[in-house]
Order: structure tokens, then C-alpha cells, then sequence
């Protein structure tokens, strides 16, 4: 605590003051945005990218695939995905999403992350709030198909926007006191669920397409439409996201080396993995290494 | 590879530390109260009664609702109080942002009165006030103590909240400036068309003549009087038209020249369709009332 003297009269007076905390601070925005989810955006594509994101399903259903672990959201809910995870969604059509991606340095978010939350009528209505608010300053970017994220509108007043991010920070302080819970792996779909055993029995294996419908005795017509419905990706993809998340998971909790933890997961060389990591989540391996030691 | 664009986010108003919320009743018998001056920002929002604060030698009068803003170094002092309950708040800064609001009075809305609400009770929960204003002699501690309670979470949320507030205070002060040129606006374009009441304007007269482009005229005169310039002159020219009515000296067809109209006829038809009587039904009525 700073102290201050200042000497009034002949009174001397002392003035305590309290150093604000910034425990969560926000230094950009990339995105915030209500969304209507139709048929063509089903097949989402499967993605990672260096900051935080996070998807509040108003209405419809919704799966989300984030590093092999898939979570299948009631309206209401909400999931918060840490920067470099490779996530796609699946969705029914007329599903309304509210999506919001940020970056921020503080690491306090990372206890919210592989969670569901579920979000009570006040804090919907401040999400509401702040997304009505979000689409008067931001405004999706057209063009080229390589640049996502959102522009400013013209003669947008700074002070919106920090205002904004205000609102932001407020909202993810709230969501520590919100009710969490893991997501339940137990699909209402047997099918999928005899499929997702059998990656899991096999993740130290090199299976390709013709392996895993031999396994789950189902021609490969079937199992990609399966597999798209449920998780919004192709079996391999969703192989290779369990891989991933496996891999995150040594990485943090194990000693292994990077050349360990390939052949634990069935690739051929380290570089192999490491090239297919970093296409994947937008980060070598020893980079995220990195990132999870900083944490700690 | 995909790039994203992003935005940084910019910090108009952003404090550094917080030195005191509080909320306090002001005695009707002060007789001489503390006079301070400090390196660092102090808000005094007057809840309920009069009070009188005088900041470097200008007195303002606070009443239930208004707040009063000034900067460090500001010599200031509270006194004449009627029933005077204030809410208190200090903090530093480094935005410049603020200074646009010093040296006047401003009045809050509902809704910012009850952010300043949430915000003094969030820091019920978070800090007590410093207890022994007078330690020894000639010796005043003030702030805050950090409750058992305290999280500093929260505490960021406290100071996002007060952030929050002073930026809708600056934008709700911008927005009445705006106001206050448009009415000057509006003032001018008044005189000019009371000048001109014995003439026939069109539209493009009163633009070519007064200087102002055709919609921003529409625009202005639509927000403050929620007519176009045409209805606004001829709602002045009939309320001419009764008060010479009224006087009794004139007859129509003199009112209708003086006022501009082609003919008496014109006017009546007119005066009839906007007030629902024609002339001489309105002085009946008048006389009616006498």
C-alpha cells in the first residue's frame, strides 16, 4: 500500500491508497458476435489460434471438439477454450451462438478452461447486453478469405471501446462464481460412442480411414457422416485431435520427452509430430511446453 | 495460414489507485469543515439535500442528484449544508480525459446514480474505513482498510465498474455540449424567422437566407421542436395572429397582411386547419371568456 503525507494547515494527514489489481485484463479484441448457425456452416472447420475464445449457446445444439474432448452444450451454457486449441463445432441447424475471442496475459482464465459453465439469467443478460454493444463498435470483416476477425466501425469513440472491455473483464470475473461441470462422455449415441472407445483403445496406433471403420464395423460413408454430425469433423481429424490433447496432456503432467510421447502416440518420427502440433494448434511443441511451465 | 485482425484496446480512462469510497451525512451546523487540497482526484455526489462546496474560490450549489468533479491540486472545501448526504470518491489517474469535466455542476441520470449505488456497496464488502482520524495530535489517517472479505478480483471489478462510470459521465457531458450548440443553433434560427414574420419563406429562402444547408435546417429544427422550419414559422405566425386577435385593434384582413399572406382568405383557411377554428370563432370564444 502507497502512503501519502500532505500537510494541510498545520495538519498533517496521511492518505492510504489501495493499488488497483489487475487480475484479468483484456489487451485486444478480435471478435464478438451473435451468430445463427444454418446447414452450411455445419461443417465448420477445424481450427486453432493464439488467443481465447469462447461460445454461449443461446438456442438449438451444440458440440464443441476442443483438443480431442468433445462437449455437447444445453442452451445456456457456455465453453472457454484456452489459445492453440484445435476446436470445430457441430451444430443443428438454427443454432444461435454468441462467440467472443479476446487475448489477454493473465493465466487466471486457464481454471475456467475444459469446463462447461452454465450461466445464470443475470449474466446472460449482461452477455446480451455487451454483444448488443459489441456489434455497434465491431463489424465482421469481408474479403479476403485468409484474414478473419472484425473491423472497427468509423467513427467509433475510444472510450466505447474500452468501455467495452470493461464490460468484458466483468463478465469473465463473473463466470468464476457460475456452477461448472466436466463434460459427461457419454453420447446418446451408441454408434459413436463403440467409434470413440475404439480411437481411444488405439491412440498409440497409426490407424488410417479403412482401420477404424474395420474396427467399428461400419462402411466410411457412414462413420464421416457420423463422425461430422457429432463433432463437426472427419474421423481422422477427430484421430488426430485426441492425439493432440493426449500429447497437451503429457506434455503438462509427465516427464516425457517429445520423443517419447510420439511414439506413445503412434507417430512415426518426433518430426512428424511436431510438424503435424504445430499445424494443428499454431504452436511447436516446446513452445507450448513453454507456455504450461509459465503457468505453473 | 490464417491471420486474425485484432484491436488493441485503448485506455481513455484507466486509475491508478483508489483512495476512498464513502458515504457520509454532512450536519446542517458545520460550522467550519476541513479544507484539503490533494494530488489526486475527488468526486462529491450529493444523495439527498443542499449543499454548498467551494472549490478554488467558486462556489457551487449541489443538490440531490448532482455530482461535483475536481482535480488534484483543486483547494476545496464543503459548506451550508441542508440535510446534505454525499458520496465521496478519491482515486488517481493519469487520463487527461477528466479535466473536460471540472469546474461544473453535473446532474446523473438514474442509471448512473444507481452504478454509484453498486458501487459503494461492492466496496462495503471489500473495505472499512480508516478508524482514528485523529491518531495523535494534529495527525489524520484517511483511506481505506482491506476487509477479511477482500478479493482482488473483485476489487478489479470495483475499479472497472468506476471506470464505467466515469466514461458514461464524459460521454453523457459530450452529448449536452452537443445540445447546447444545437439549441444555440436553433436559438439563432428562431430570431431570424421572427424578424421575417410579415414575409412569405419558402424552404429555400430560409436556407439561402439563414445560411444553412436544407437538411441539417430539417435536422435540427426536427430535434428541437419535432417539426420541419415551414410548420415551426407557421406555428409562430398563428401564435402572432392570436395575441393581435387577443388586442382586438386589427382586423383579420391587417393581421393577415402584417403576418405575410397572400390574402385574408388564405390566412383564415389556415389559421382554421391548423387550430381547428377559423378567426372569427376563435375571438368568439375569447369574448365568450371575458
Amino acid at each position: 500500500m502507497k502512503q501519502r503525507l500532505e500537510k494541510v494547515g498545520e495538519k498533517m494527514i496521511q492518505y492510504v491508497q489501495v493499488p488497483v489489481t489487475e487480475v484479468l485484463r483484456v489487451t485486444s479484441f478480435v471478435s464478438l458476435f451473435q451468430s445463427k448457425l444454418d446447414d452450411t456452416q455445419i461443417e465448420s472447420v477445424s481450427e486453432a489460434h493464439p488467443f481465447w475464445e469462447f461460445l454461449f449457446l443461446e438456442s438449438g445444439k451444440l458440440s464443441v471438439l476442443v483438443d480431442g474432448e468433445l462437449y455437447t452444450l444445453s442452451p445456456g451454457e457456455l465453453i472457454l477454450y484456452p489459445p492453440h486449441s484445435f476446436h470445430s463445432i457441430a451444430a443443428s441447424s438454427d443454432t444461435v451462438v454468441k462467440i467472443a475471442s479476446f487475448m489477454t496475459e493473465s493465466n487466471l482464465l486457464h481454471e475456467l478452461s475444459g469446463r462447461i459453465l452454465s450461466l445464470g439469467g443475470a449474466l446472460q443478460e449482461d452477455l446480451s447486453h455487451f454483444v448488443a454493444l459489441g456489434e455497434k463498435i465491431l463489424v465482421g470483416y469481408q474479403g479476403d478469405t485468409d484474414v478473419r476477425g472484425m473491423l472497427l466501425r468509423d467513427y467509433v469513440n475510444p472510450a466505447d471501446t474500452q468501455r467495452l472491455s470493461n464490460l468484458l473483464e466483468l463478465f469473465l470475473l463473473d463466470l468464476f462464481n457460475t456452477k461448472a461441470r466436466t463434460s459427461s462422455q457419454n453420447f446418446r449415441d451408441e454408434q459413436f460412442s463403440v467409434f470413440n472407445d475404439f480411437l481411444k483403445k488405439h491412440i498409440k496406433d497409426n490407424l488410417t480411414l479403412e482401420d477404424i471403420c474395420d474396427g467399428c464395423f461400419t462402411s466410411a460413408a457412414n462413420l464421416q457422416k457420423l463422425c461430422h454430425k457429432q463433432c463437426g469433423c472427419g474421423p481422422v481429424t477427430y484421430f488426430i485431435s485426441l492425439k493432440i490433447g493426449a500429447a497437451k496432456r503429457m506434455m503438462k503432467e509427465s516427464s516425457m520427452n517429445f520423443t517419447q510421447i510420439a511414439e506413445a502416440l503412434g507417430f512415426s518420427s518426433v518430426h512428424y509430430f511436431s510438424k503435424l502440433f504445430k499445424s494443428k494448434t499454431g504452436m511447436s511443441p516446446s513452445d507450448y511446453a513453454k507456455s504450461v511451465k509459465k503457468m505453473r | 495460414m490464417i491471420a486474425h485482425i485484432n484491436h488493441t484496446i485503448p485506455n481513455i480512462i484507466r486509475l491508478n489507485s483508489i483512495c476512498n469510497i464513502h458515504e457520509f451525512s454532512i450536519h446542517d451546523t458545520i460550522t467550519e469543515s476541513r479544507k484539503e487540497a490533494h494530488d489526486f482526484w475527488e468526486f462529491l455526489y450529493l444523495k439527498t439535500g443542499r449543499l454548498n462546496v467551494l472549490v478554488d474560490g467558486e462556489l457551487y450549489t449541489l443538490s440531490a442528484g448532482d455530482l461535483i468533479l475536481y482535480p488534484p491540486y483543486a483547494f476545496h472545501s464543503v459548506a451550508m449544508s441542508q440535510g446534505a448526504v454525499a458520496m465521496c470518491v478519491t482515486f488517481s489517474t493519469d487520463s487527461v480525459r477528466l479535466h473536460q469535466l471540472t469546474g461544473r455542476i453535473l446532474l446523473l441520470t438514474p442509471e448512473a446514480q444507481q452504478s454509484l449505488l453498486n458501487i459503494n456497496n461492492l466496496k462495503c464488502t471489500l473495505f472499512a474505513d480508516v478508524k482514528g482520524s485523529s491518531l495523535v495530535k494534529d495527525f489524520t489517517l484517511r483511506g481505506m482498510n482491506q476487509t477479511q472479505a477482500f478479493d482482488s478480483a473483485d476489487f478489479q471489478k470495483l475499479t472497472n465498474l468506476l471506470e464505467i462510470f466515469l466514461i458514461d459521465l464524459c460521454k453523457a457531458e459530450q452529448r449536452s455540449q452537443n445540445d447546447h450548440l444545437q439549441s444555440q443553433e436553433f436559438a439563432a434560427l428562431n430570431a431570424y424567422l421572427k424578424k421575417n414574420l410579415n414575409r412569405s419563406l419558402s424552404l429555400e429562402e430560409i436556407s439561402a437566407e439563414y445560411g444553412v444547408a436544407i437538411p441539417q435546417l430539417q435536422k435540427f429544427c426536427r430535434e428541437q421542436c419535432g417539426c420541419g422550419p415551414i410548420t415551426y414559422f407557421i406555428s409562430l405566425k398563428i401564435g402572432v395572429a392570436k395575441q393581435m386577435i387577443k388586442e382586438g385593434t386589427f382586423t383579420f384582413t391587417e393581421i393577415a397582411e402584417a403576418l405575410g399572406f397572400s390574402s385574408v382568405h388564405y390566412f383564415s383557411r389556415l389559421f382554421k386547419s391548423k387550430t381547428g377554428m377559423s378567426p372569427s370563432e376563435y375571438e368568439a370564444t375569447l369574448r365568450k371568456g371575458r
